[in-house]
C-alpha cells in the first residue's frame, strides 16, 4: 500500500546537502514497519516529506500509496486519502478548541471522500469513548489544541486524533518520546487497536522500548539516508544490545 | 510654514446653509462652529496625527443632506444586541427611527434622549470637547441626532443599551452623529454602539463624550460594519473620575475609510481604563486607530491591547500615545498591537508613543508584525484542513482574544460571523460562531 522507491531528498535551504539518498521502503497492508536509526539519519525528514511539508525537495525517486503518486498530492489531500502523521513535536494552537479541531478534521477527511459529515452530539459520543481509551482527560477536549498540554498529553492527543481518524496508512513519529511507562502502554494499545488487515504502520522511535508493546513485522534501520539493514521484530532487541555502531552507511553506489 | 490642513469644497458651506435653519439648539454656536471648521480645514497628510490617513476625498466630496430612509427591521435586525429587555435606538443617516428603536420604558435612574431634547436642556451640549479638532468642530456645526444618556448616582442598570448608526446612500451622504454619555458616582452601564452601511453608505462623522463620574464602570462593545464606500470619522472623548472604570472593545470589520479616535482623560486617583480592538481591512478598505491616553492622577492604570488582520491591498494603521503627567506617580500602562500580515502587498503602519513626566511608573509598549505559523498551517492541513480553511482558521484564532473582551455574548457572534464572513472558505467554519 505504501511504495517508497530510490528516495533522494534535501532540504530546500541547503540544497548542498541531501538527507535522503536512495530510500526504498514497501509497506503492504495488515503491516507494521518500524524504522529505527540514529539522530540526524533522515527519520524525521522521511516523515515530513511522506506528510507533504513545504520546505523538503524531493530530487529523485517516487512515493506511492495505493498505487497513486503521493508526492503530486497537497497535505489536506493526502489526509483526506487517508495519510496520517502523529507528529514528534504537536503543534499547539491558541484560540482554537481541541474538540471542534478534531470535528473539523474528521469532517474534512469525510467530504473529500464524499463520506456525510458527522453531527456535533453523535461525534461528542464518539470522541468521549476514543478519549477515554487513549485516556485523555475531558478537560483537555474544551482547551485549545495542546496549549498548556504537558509533553505526554500532547502524544495522546495525536494518538486520540488517529483514532478519530481512523486512517488508512499511519506514520508515528518518535510518539514515545518523553512518555513515562503508562502513556507509552496506553499510546502501544491505541496503535494496536488500529492494526487490520487493510492498514498500513509506520512507526519511526529510537528506541526499542516501544516495540515490546507494539511488535513489528519488520524493523529496519535507517542510517545516513538510506535503509541499510532489515529484519523481523528481534532486529530491534540486537540493536538495543549493540547499537547503531555496526551499521554503518554503505558506499555511494558508483 | 508648510499647509497643514485641505481647504474643504465649497459644498460644505452650501449644505450648511442648506441645513442650518432646521438644526436643533443654539444658532450662533451653529455658525462659530462651522467658521472654525471652514478656518481649520481637514488636516492633510502633513499633521503628525494624520500621517498615514489621507481625508482628502472626504475633502473633495460634495456632500448631500442626511436625509431619513425608510428602512425595515429586517434591514438592521442582525445587528441587534440583546434581547427584549435591550434600550434600542435606532438612527438612520442620523435620524431616529422610532419603528426599529425598542420601546421599552427606562428604568429609574436611566435617562435616554434624544440630542434635540438634550439640547433643549443644555444648549452647551455641542459646546464639549473644547478642541481644535476639525472634525469636532464640523460635528458641532451640523450634528442632528444622536444620543444623551444620563445615569444617575448609583444606579446599576441592568438591561444592555444599545445605540445603532446606520448610513444609507450613494456614499455622499454626511451624517454628524453626537453622543454624550455620563455617569454619576458608583453608575454601572453596559452599552453596545454599532455602526452599519447599507448601500454605499455614506460619511458619518461621530464624536461621543463620556463622563464616568467616581467608582463608575462602563463598558462599550463597539461593531463596525461598514463597506467599501463607507467612511467612518469616529471620535470618543472620556473623562474618568476617582476609581472610575472605562472598558471599550472596537472591531472594525468593514469600511473603505476608517478612523477610530480615542482619547481618554484619567482624571481621578485609581482609574481603571481598558480599550482593545480588533481591526480587520480588506481590499481597498483603511482602518486607523489612534489613541491618547493621558494620565493625569496617581495610581491609575491603562491597558491598550489591539490586534490587526491584514489582507490583500488592505491599510492598517495604530497610533496609541500614552502621556504620564508629573503628579500621576505610581501608574501602570500597558499597549499592546500585535498584527497578522496575509499578504505581501498589505500595509501596516504601527507608532507607539510614551510621553512620561512622573518618574515612578510601569509603561510598556510592544508592536509585532508577523505571518501565519507555517507549523501550525501544516499541522492543520496534515489533519485534512485545504490551505484555504486552515489559514481561515488560525486568523479567526488570533482575532479571538480580543473578540472574547466584548462583554455581550451577541457582540461575541456578531463580530466572528462578521470576521468569518470576510475570511475565505471562513462560511465552512460558520460553526465557530
Amino acid at each position: 500500500m505504501l511504495k517508497i522507491q530510490n528516495l533522494h531528498a534535501r532540504i530546500e535551504a541547503e540544497p548542498e546537502g541531501e538527507i535522503l539518498k536512495g530510500l526504498d521502503l514497501h509497506v503492504r497492508p495488515g503491516e507494521v514497519h518500524a524504522i529505527m536509526g540514529p539522530n540526524g539519519s533522515g527519520k524525521s525528514t522521511l516523515a515530513y516529506i511522506l506528510a507533504g511539508r513545504d520546505g523538503y525537495e524531493v530530487t529523485e525517486g517516487s512515493v506511492l500509496m495505493d498505487g497513486d503518486d503521493l508526492l503530486e498530492m497537497e497535505p489536506d489531500e493526502r489526509a483526506a486519502a487517508g495519510l496520517f502523521l502523529a507528529f514528534q513535536y504537536p503543534v499547539e494552537i491558541p484560540g482554537v478548541a481541541n474538540m471542534y479541531f478534531l470535528r473539523t478534521a474528521l469532517n474534512a477527511v469525510r467530504k473529500a471522500r464524499g463520506e456525510p459529515e458527522v453531527d456535533a452530539a453523535s461525534f461528542m459520543r464518539m470522541l468521549r469513548e476514543h478519549a477515554e481509551r487513549v485516556g485523555v482527560r475531558p478537560d483537555l477536549l474544551k482547551r485549545d489544541v495542546n496549549t498548556g498540554f504537558s509533553g505526554g498529553e500532547k502524544k495522546r492527543n495525536e494518538i486520540l486524533q488517529m483514532s478519530v481518524l481512523q486512517p488508512r496508512f499511519a506514520i508515528l513519529d518518535e510518539t514515545d518520546s518523553g512518555l513515562d511507562i503508562d502513556a507509552l502502554r496506553t499510546v502501544a494499545d491505541g496503535v494496536n487497536a488500529l492494526r487490520g488487515a487493510d492498514r498500513g504502520i509506520v512507526v519511526i522511535t529510537h528506541y526499542q522500548r516501544l516495540l515490546e508493546y507494539i511488535v513489528p513485522d519488520q524493523v529496519h534501520v535507517l542510517v545516513d539516508g538510506r535503509i541499510v539493514r532489515s529484519g523481523d521484530s528481534s532486529l530491534a532487541k540486537e540493536l538495543e544490545a549493540t547499537g547503531y555502531a555496526g551499521d554503518t552507511a554503505p558506499a555511494p553506489a558508483a | 510654514m508648510p499647509i497643514r490642513h485641505f481647504d474643504p469644497a465649497p459644498g460644505y458651506a452650501e449644505l450648511f446653509q442648506a441645513m442650518r435653519g432646521a438644526l436643533p439648539g443654539p444658532a450662533d454656536l451653529r455658525q462659530e462652529s462651522f467658521e472654525r471648521f471652514a478656518e481649520l480645514g481637514f488636516p492633510n497628510l502633513r499633521a503628525e496625527a494624520w500621517k498615514y490617513t489621507n481625508l482628502k476625498p472626504v475633502a473633495e466630496l460634495a456632500p448631500s443632506a442626511p436625509r431619513p430612509a425608510s428602512l425595515t427591521v429586517q434591514d438592521v435586525a442582525d445587528v441587534f444586541i440583546g434581547g427584549d429587555d435591550v434600550h434600542r435606538l435606532v438612527f438612520v443617516n442620523g435620524h431616529l427611527a422610532k419603528d426599529l428603536s425598542s420601546p421599552v420604558p427606562v428604568p429609574a435612574g436611566l435617562s435616554i434622549t434624544t440630542l434635540a431634547e438634550g439640547l433643549a436642556v443644555d444648549p452647551a451640549l455641542l459646546a464639549e470637547p473644547q478642541t481644535d479638532r476639525a472634525l469636532t468642530a464640523l460635528n458641532a456645526a451640523l450634528a442632528e441626532g444622536g444620543a444623551v444618556i444620563e445615569v444617575a448616582a448609583g444606579t446599576d442598570v441592568q438591561p444592555l443599551v444599545q445605540l445603532v448608526f446606520v448610513t444609507v446612500g450613494d456614499g455622499t451622504t454626511l451624517t454628524n452623529v453626537r453622543n454624550r454619555v455620563v455617569l454619576g458616582a458608583g453608575a454601572r452601564l453596559r452599552m453596545a454602539e454599532t455602526h452599519l452601511a447599507i448601500g454605499d453608505g455614506g460619511v458619518a462623522n461621530i464624536v461621543n463624550t463620556i463622563t464616568v463620574g467616581e467608582g463608575g464602570s462602563l463598558d462599550v462593545d463597539k461593531l463596525e460594519l461598514g463597506v467599501g464606500t463607507s467612511t467612518l470619522l469616529a471620535h470618543t472623548r472620556a473623562r474618568l473620575a476617582r476609581q472610575a472604570r472605562f472598558s471599550k472593545t472596537t472591531v472594525c470589520v468593514g469600511g473603505g475609510l476608517v478612523r477610530n479616535e480615542t482619547h481618554a482623560h484619567l482624571d481621578g486617583s485609581e482609574a481603571d481604563l481598558h480599550l482593545n480592538g480588533v481591526y480587520a481591512p480588506a481590499a481597498g478598505e483603511h482602518v486607523d486607530t489612534a489613541i491618547r491616553v493621558d494620565h493625569r492622577a496617581p495610581n491609575c492604570e491603562s491597558n491598550q491591547f489591539y490586534k490587526g488582520i491584514l489582507a490583500a491591498g488592505g491599510h492598517g494603521v495604530f497610533a496609541g500615545k500614552i502621556f504620564v503627567d508629573q503628579v500621576a506617580q505610581q501608574t501602570n500602562a500597558y499597549q499592546q498591537n500585535d498584527n497578522l500580515m496575509l499578504a505581501r502587498d498589505a500595509e501596516l503602519d504601527t507608532k507607539p508613543e510614551l510621553e512620561i513626566y512622573a518618574d515612578d511608573v510601569k509603561c510598556s509598549h510592544g508592536a509585532t508584525v508577523g505571518e501565519l505559523d507555517e507549523a501550525s498551517l501544516f499541522y492543520l492541513r496534515s489533519r485534512g484542513l485545504d490551505q484555504a480553511k486552515a489559514r481561515s482558521l488560525l486568523t479567526f484564532a488570533f482575532a479571538g482574544e480580543i473578540i472574547e473582551k466584548l462583554v455581550h455574548e451577541d457582540s461575541q457572534h456578531q463580530a466572528r460571523r462578521a470576521l468569518l464572513g470576510r475570511l475565505p472558505g471562513g462560511h465552512d467554519l460558520m460553526e465557530l460562531v
